[in-house]
């Protein structure tokens, strides 16, 4: 009787431990196609001086500190004999390793190597191998796949595809009004503009200024670049022709201002987080970048806006050229201003001093600092992000109402 | 009870995996089925090596899809049939017409004609758009080239139907047979090529296969013939020199390398280096002897051989392109190799492939180690040595032995062919290449060309002699150079020529202080006619045994220059008989005996005995002419059949005499309209003309003159029934000019352009005291007349509607011609109704392609409204005569605008229909839409041009490449503004305000689709002369030769030049210098795919 009663709990024990032990096991079905497909991939492609090293130097690895951004590199244990992924305990770190645990790096952005909240392209193990000319990345290996149909390839994305559908996540929602606002108008003027081209502002352009670009493959085609048209032109009507089509076609027929809904072909190549990332970049250093293209005091005199405006209607020199927007007239150029003083008034709604928000008075000049520093601080010129002891400031205050000349006082004899 | 205990622990272990089982096949469910799928199974898409497209034609019979329209308001069109090309039986009692049908709705079949009774007999079906045929000489089988299928129709006229058909290219042009009927030669205006094919027929079989030539030679590539002889080769040194005992045959995990190894020691790859230990992997040796095709080609690398062994030694190694890498591989895979190769390689040029040059250090003409920009990442000089390196050279040899397959390639869109009297060679008519090839058929490859200048419709060879049909020479640019009068740009020279730059407000222009001295032309033609008044219609003699010893031009394969109007022992040129007829012509320029061709837009020729006829389309007539190649021997006397004669229309000069006189015009016979196709029925007497809009056959006694049209398409209602079809009519015919010989069609010739960049209306300046119009030898390129519904607004300003032709049309017939007699009529004692004047004063066609302050020299008692009423009327009279019903000039013109409204006239794409999963275009496709690349931002799709979300009335934007230094001569101002700013409302429109350019200097984004189709001169001042030269920036590697070096005055070159820069900033017009060789090709294949 005794033996009887133990058999079920027995079950009951060995089931609960199946769960418990396949719960934490590596997935069957992912695994195995990784075994069988990745690993040949690998070993063929990016093993043998890059990403492969021995068990000595990635145990250093492993123990190396994360400034050194260990978690972005792409290490895994390889045969010193062969140089190739061999046995089964090697293979299981370059599972791992491949699946890359979502890692954040020092800056604070969440790094991914395989990001299940997007479609398998936008992942950067995937994205990354493939030729720039499909992916818009930077791979300091350079092109790995000259095509997605090379075969190694199709492996690798249809196994980030399975690992993907095994482990979706929701992305993040884009609520701010800023972003919600560059996402659907601001990107599509840029990509109209072709700001984001190569030797631009593009991925690897040699500029301060560089966009995500997003990815090229597995997306359709798009058409002319509307949706930033807020505005139509006020000049005179311009008389096209008798056929009331031709003006429907070419979508020259005035329309009201519309809002954007966010299904722009041109933004099925990025992800949310690319445009989230992009905004920061256009933002400069009013995000905490290096760089300051947006003046949020008076927006029209943002480089950004600036910088795409011919000299002769107050624009600054641009190498790319100043004629991209004929005149503050342009819808597009307009486009961008609105999007300015949305961030604005975003800013000052959520920004605080001393406990005050900062409504209407962001802009305002208050004052001039001035850093003076010891003379063995070495640093570039503008530099002035970090505060460096041996500093003295001085601040010349500006009253309301007051010009700085004034604030200045006589010049001295 | 121990067998209980057993079941009972066999139970207790099989739990859990059952537990497991189950929760995974739960967890299974629940992924999506996609991921299921791929589980175990290869790939959906595999690594497909990019290769140059071939067109070996398949045996499944295919039609192209005609163009959508974009216009969802056209109004329907009558169907018409569009009789193309006419060819008569053996015996001359039937007659075959071609019925080609629209481009948006294709015919299918071939009227078969009954001449003696002049009746239809039939129309038998064969293959979509039907034109070129031709019969084989047995005199039985008939063979109809159909240009929207891949195959060509057999006819057997004993019974009039089908008997067989082959697969052939799509876009097949003509045809010819040599004389036993055992070989055809085909043009191919796709592939621009001559395609050669057999034939077999006993009589009553015919059977024809199209012949391979050309392509790169597999044998040299792998060392063997095939793929199977090396197969067997390799399986017999398997079998003849098995591995030892004790030892193995292994393929190395990394680089696929095979080797033996020694059994029990690890396995060293003598490739890569690499050491291996092959747990349970290892080939045995009764496994190879059964092993696949595919093994045994991996195993190649056991062999060194061929090319295949040169690449795999210097760029295969592992880490470089043992894996495709760059869009290049030398691996294990014999035949990805092979075609990885190919792709990288121009035919016929090893030294400038970049196969080879990403191999060879820049000081040597290659790029291994540019510090440009352009290198061979990681893989550096390849080649450092290249005339002293072996592999350099095998390579090199494999290349230059290579050319494009299947067939012999030529010139652009090559059209007639003719074969020389001894049939060891062809001569091809290159129409938009602007020259005629001369193909040596037994060595398969063009030898030389012929440089014409111009258009050239049909080839004809007569003995020794070569004729040719030709449009004029000239573009509208000045004869020559005049650094010191017209292109000084000193303002102060009185010659200089100014700009014409307008109030954009009113249109009225700026006085000469508020204009530019313009300064050099962009362009001369060597002719002194200016604009339209170049145009002209040509024939050209040819001596072949002259030109075969003719002294060779400088550059690569050009031979003969026949582009100017001149007679010598080599060659003789004609220009139209109308050429300096009309008073406000340049004169003296042509020799009065060389002005003599009779007929506008001549298509065809046909011969009999010492007879030479003409059809011309534009002007509704055949010419006849005695050929009197005598002449060149009989140089003192005078050859001539009377002193003066009319032919035609206007008065001959017949005082020409040795070279001069190798064509003699002799009669002109009329046709129906439009006629496009011409035969002459056996014994001389008859002729026949296929007449494309008058959708009937024409059989003409040439004795008396007499004509009978025989219905063979639709003439009910009759053409021209529509407004549409009123302005096609306009378009295609010279009779509405003032000269009778010019036409829209011979600029827009193919509804494209003719392959030149003409001196026209918008390039106009003016000169000092601005009393005359100046071309000033700037370009611009004549827009091609397809898909013009899309591109509103049109012109490279961006001012005009579909339906402002007015100013195109005033200069086919500008007011100063209508002072004097114009050729065939005389308005001289016409004068303007007192009540009429007004409706002349208040209408755009009086001001606009004016000089501002021009006040032409009017007889005493003539005003300029004289002039337009006399040009109005005879608008109506011609209209009444062809069109059924009297109209002028602005009925015509929105005529012409329903034309263009009316369908798009695509030519249906075979590079892009059938092709959707070629990976080479694919990567065009997306770097097209790649926002670093940024060419959709201006060219969207689904038109590929960009109409909207520019904010100024034109659509225009900055000039994203050089301009010309005469470019923008000229503030254009539409027609339509000129009517609004005089008060006047067009019937058809009366809220159009017209358009006046806003911004000097902008041009708007023209649409990409039917690029494909066009004649390769690109940009709005037509410097570009490929995609390539459009794309790229300047020095980019992917810039190679061009076959033939560049005829241009101001820039003629060898090697292809990048234009995508502005002012020395390179990438303004796209992104593009980042791109590789395998990628900007692919964007230019991605371009010629566009629909």
């Amino acid at each position: 009787m005794k033996k009887v009663f133990l058999i079920p709990v027995a079950i009951a024990l060995l089931v609960a431990a199946g769960f418990l032990i396949f719960e934490n096991e590596v997935p069957q079905e992912e695994f195995s196609y990784f075994r069988e497909h990745v690993v040949d991939v690998l070993n063929r492609n990016c093993t043998r001086d890059c990403h492969g090293e021995s068990a000595e130097v990635y145990r250093l690895d492993q123990q190396a500190p994360a400034h050194l951004g260990k978690q972005a590199g792409f290490r895994y244990v390889v045969d010193e004999g062969t140089g190739m992924i061999q046995s089964e305990e090697q293979i299981r770190i370059a599972y791992e390793e491949s699946r890359g645990e979502p890692a954040r790096s020092p800056s604070g952005s969440v790094y991914r190597r395989i990001d299940s909240r997007y479609p398998a392209r936008f992942s950067p193990l995937v994205r990354n191998a493939l030729a720039r000319a499909y992916s818009n990345a930077i791979h300091p290996g350079g092109d790995v796949f000259a095509t997605p149909e090379e075969e190694d390839f199709q492996r690798l994305l249809s196994w980030v595809e399975m690992e993907i559908a095994a482990h979706p996540e929701p992305p993040r929602p884009v609520e701010h009004r800023g972003e919600i606002f560059f996402r659907d108008n601001v990107m599509p003027v840029l990509v109209k503009k072709n700001c984001l081209g190569a030797n631009c502002h593009g991925t690897q352009a040699f500029s301060d200024l560089r966009f995500d670009t997003g990815v090229n493959f597995g997306v359709e085609e798009y058409g002319p670049i509307i949706k930033g048209v807020s505005y139509q032109t006020d000049s005179e009507d311009p008389g096209l022709d008798r056929q009331s089509s031709i003006r429907h076609l070419m979508n020259l027929t005035p329309a009201e201002p519309t809002e954007a809904t966010g299904s722009n072909p041109v933004l099925e190549r990025f992800t949310d987080e690319m445009l989230r990332s992009n905004r920061i970049r256009a933002m400069g250093a009013i995000m905490g970048k290096a760089t300051g293209f947006v003046t949020l005091g008076d927006v029209e005199q943002s480089k950004f806006l600036l910088k795409n405006l011919p000299l002769s209607e107050g624009g600054i020199f641009h190498k790319g050229g100043n004629n991209f927007f004929v005149s503050r007239r342009d819808p597009d150029f307009q486009t961008l201003v609105d999007w300015l003083r949305i961030e604005k008034k975003e800013a000052e709604e959520s920004l605080r001093s001393e406990g005050k928000p900062l409504e209407k008075s962001i802009g305002e000049v208050r004052g001039i600092l001035f850093v003076r520093t010891r003379p063995e601080n070495k640093r570039r010129f503008f530099d002035v992000d970090t505060f460096l002891p041996g500093a003295r400031l001085f601040v010349l205050p500006v009253q309301p109402g007051e010009t700085l000349r004034e604030a200045r006082g006589p010049r001295p004899i | 009870m121990n067998r209980t205990l057993v079941r009972l622990t066999h139970l207790l272990l099989l739990l859990p995996l059952i537990g497991a089982g189950t929760y995974l096949s739960i967890r299974t469910d629940q992924r999506q089925s996609s991921a299921a799928q791929m589980q175990g199974e290869k790939p959906s898409v595999y690594w497909k090596p990019i290769v140059r497209e071939t067109i070996a034609a398949t045996d499944e019979p295919h039609d192209l899809k005609p163009a959508a329209n974009p216009n969802p308001d056209a109004p329907g069109q009558p169907y018409r049939y569009h009789p193309l090309r006419v060819v008569a039986s053996s015996d001359g009692r039937k007659a075959y017409v071609s019925l080609q049908g629209a481009e948006i709705d294709p015919g299918r079949e071939v009227a078969v004609v009954d001449l003696a009774r002049g009746k239809l007999l039939d129309r038998i079906a064969v293959g979509s758009s039907p034109g070129g045929m031709a019969l084989h000489p047995g005199g039985r089988f008939l063979v109809v080239l159909n240009r929207f299928s891949n195959y060509a129709s057999v006819i057997d006229t004993h019974t009039d139907e089908v008997a067989y058909q082959f697969p052939m290219p799509y876009y097949c042009q003509q045809l010819v047979f040599n004389r036993a009927g055992t070989l055809g030669y085909v043009t191919n205006s796709w592939k621009n090529q001559v395609l050669m094919i057999d034939v077999r027929t006993d009589g009553n079989e015919f059977e024809a296969r199209r012949r391979e030539i050309g392509g790169f030679s597999r044998t040299d590539f792998l060392g063997y013939h095939s793929l199977a002889e090396f197969d067997r080769n390799f399986a017999k040194k398997l079998v003849e020199a098995p591995p030892k005992e004790g030892e193995h045959m292994a393929r190395c995990s990394r680089c696929g390398w095979a080797g033996r190894y020694p059994e029990g020691e690890s396995f060293q790859c003598q490739y890569c280096g690499v050491s291996q230990d092959f747990h349970g992997r290892v080939i045995k040796q009764e496994i190879i002897r059964s092993l696949s095709r595919q093994k045994v080609t991996d195993a190649i690398k056991e062999l060194p051989m061929g090319v295949n062994y040169a690449l795999r030694a210097r760029c295969g190694t592992a880490g470089c392109h043992s894996q495709p890498v760059g869009g290049f591989v030398a691996g294990p895979d014999l035949e990805k190799n092979f075609r990885a190769a190919v792709a990288n390689c121009v035919p016929g040029d090893g030294e400038g492939s970049h196969l080879l040059r990403v191999g060879v250090p820049a000081a040597l003409g290659g790029y291994a180690d540019s510090v440009s920009g352009v290198f061979h990442p990681k893989g550096g000089v390849i080649f450092k040595d290249p005339a002293n390196d072996p592999d350099y050279q095998a390579i090199k040899l494999w290349i230059d032995e290579a050319s494009e397959s299947p067939g012999i390639s030529v010139g652009h869109r090559p059209d007639a062919l003719a074969l020389s009297k001894n049939q060891l060679f062809l001569y091809v008519a290159n129409s938009f290449g602007q020259s005629i090839s001369v193909v040596d058929i037994a060595a398969r490859r063009e030898i030389r060309r012929i440089y014409t200048q111009s258009v050239v419709t049909d080839v004809k060879t007569v003995g020794p002699w070569l004729i040719a049909t030709s449009l004029g020479a000239g573009f509208g640019a000045p004869k020559k150079r005049d650094p010191d009068g017209r292109e000084s740009p000193n303002r102060y020279n009185p010659l200089a020529d100014f700009s014409l730059w307008r109030d954009p407000s009113t249109g009225v222009p700026l006085p000469i202080s508020g204009q530019e001295a313009l300064g050099p032309f962009a362009h001369v033609d060597g002719t002194k006619q200016e604009g339209f008044r170049d145009i002209s219609n040509d024939l050209i003699v040819i001596n072949l045994e002259e030109e075969a010893e003719a002294i060779p031009e400088e550059g690569r394969g050009w031979w003969l220059d026949v582009s100017q109007y001149k007679a010598n022992s080599v060659y003789t040129r004609y220009a139209a008989d109308t050429f300096e007829a009309l008073s406000g012509d340049e004169k003296d320029d042509v020799p009065p005996e060389l002005m003599k061709v009779v007929g506008a837009h001549p298509e065809q020729m046909a011969v009999w005995k010492d007879r030479m006829f003409v059809v011309n389309s534009a002007s509704f007539e055949v010419a006849e002419y005695r050929l009197n190649f005598d002449s060149d021997t009989v140089t003192h006397e005078v050859v001539h059949e009377t002193d003066t004669f009319v032919i035609g229309r206007y008065k001959q000069h017949s005082d020409a005499e040795g070279p001069m006189a190798r064509l003699i015009p002799v009669a002109s016979y009329k046709t129906g309209l439009h006629p496009r196709g011409l035969t002459v029925l056996p014994g001389g007497k008859y002729l026949l003309t296929s007449n494309f809009y008058g959708e009937t056959l024409s059989v003409i006694d040439r004795e008396t003159k007499l004509r009978k049209d025989i219905v063979v398409g639709n003439d009910s209602p009759r053409f021209p029934a529509t407004d549409a079809e009123r302005g096609e009519l306009y378009l295609t015919s010279s009779v509405l000019s003032s000269d009778g010989d010019q036409s829209c069609i011979h600029c827009h010739f193919r509804g494209a352009g003719d392959g030149k960049a003409w001196s026209v209306g918008p390039t106009k300046g003016t000169n000092w005291n601005q009393t005359k119009e100046r071309f000033g030898g700037s370009q611009k390129v004549p827009s091609c007349l397809r898909n013009l519904f899309v591109q509103v607004p049109l012109f490279v300003e961006g001012v005009m509607s579909l339906d402002e032709t007015l100013p195109m049309m005033m200069e086919q017939t500008p007011l100063a011609d209508f002072v004097e007699p114009i050729p065939g009529y005389d308005y001289t004692r016409v004068f303007c109704p007192r009540e009429q004047e007004k409706d002349y004063f208040w209408s755009a066609d009086s001001k606009v392609a004016t000089a501002p302050q021009e006040k032409p020299e009017l007889p005493e008692g003539v005003r300029i409204v004289d002039l337009l009423h006399r040009r109005n009327m005879h608008f109506k009279s011609i209209t009444e005569k062809y069109w059924g019903t009297s109209y002028g000039i602005r009925d015509l013109q929105k005529f012409v605008g329903d034309f263009q409204a009316a369908e798009p006239r695509l030519l249906p794409n075979p590079n892009a229909q059938g092709a959707t999963d070629d990976p080479e275009i694919r990567l065009g496709r997306d770097l097209f839409f790649s926002p670093e690349v940024g060419c959709a931002s201006c060219h969207p799709s689904p038109h590929f041009t960009l109409k909207s979300g520019i904010y100024n009335q034109n659509a225009s934007l900055p000039p994203l490449v050089t301009p010309n230094p005469r470019d923008e001569a000229h503030t254009l101002i539409s027609s339509s503004r000129v009517d609004h700013n005089l008060g006047y409302d067009r019937y058809w429109d009366k809220q159009d305000k017209g358009r006046i350019e806003e911004n000097e200097g902008f041009y708007t984004t023209p649409s990409l689709q039917g690029i494909w189709a066009a004649p390769k001169v690109f940009l709005h001042h037509g410097q570009a002369r490929s995609l390539l030269e459009v794309v790229c920036p300047p020095g980019h590697p992917a810039l190679g030769r061009f076959r033939y070096p560049l005829k241009s005055v101001t820039d003629p070159r060898d090697r292809q030049k990048g234009h995508n820069e502005t002012n020395g900033l390179p990438d303004t017009h796209g992104q593009t210098s980042h791109l590789t060789y395998r990628q900007m090709k692919a964007l230019v294949r991605f371009l010629e795919s566009i629909e």
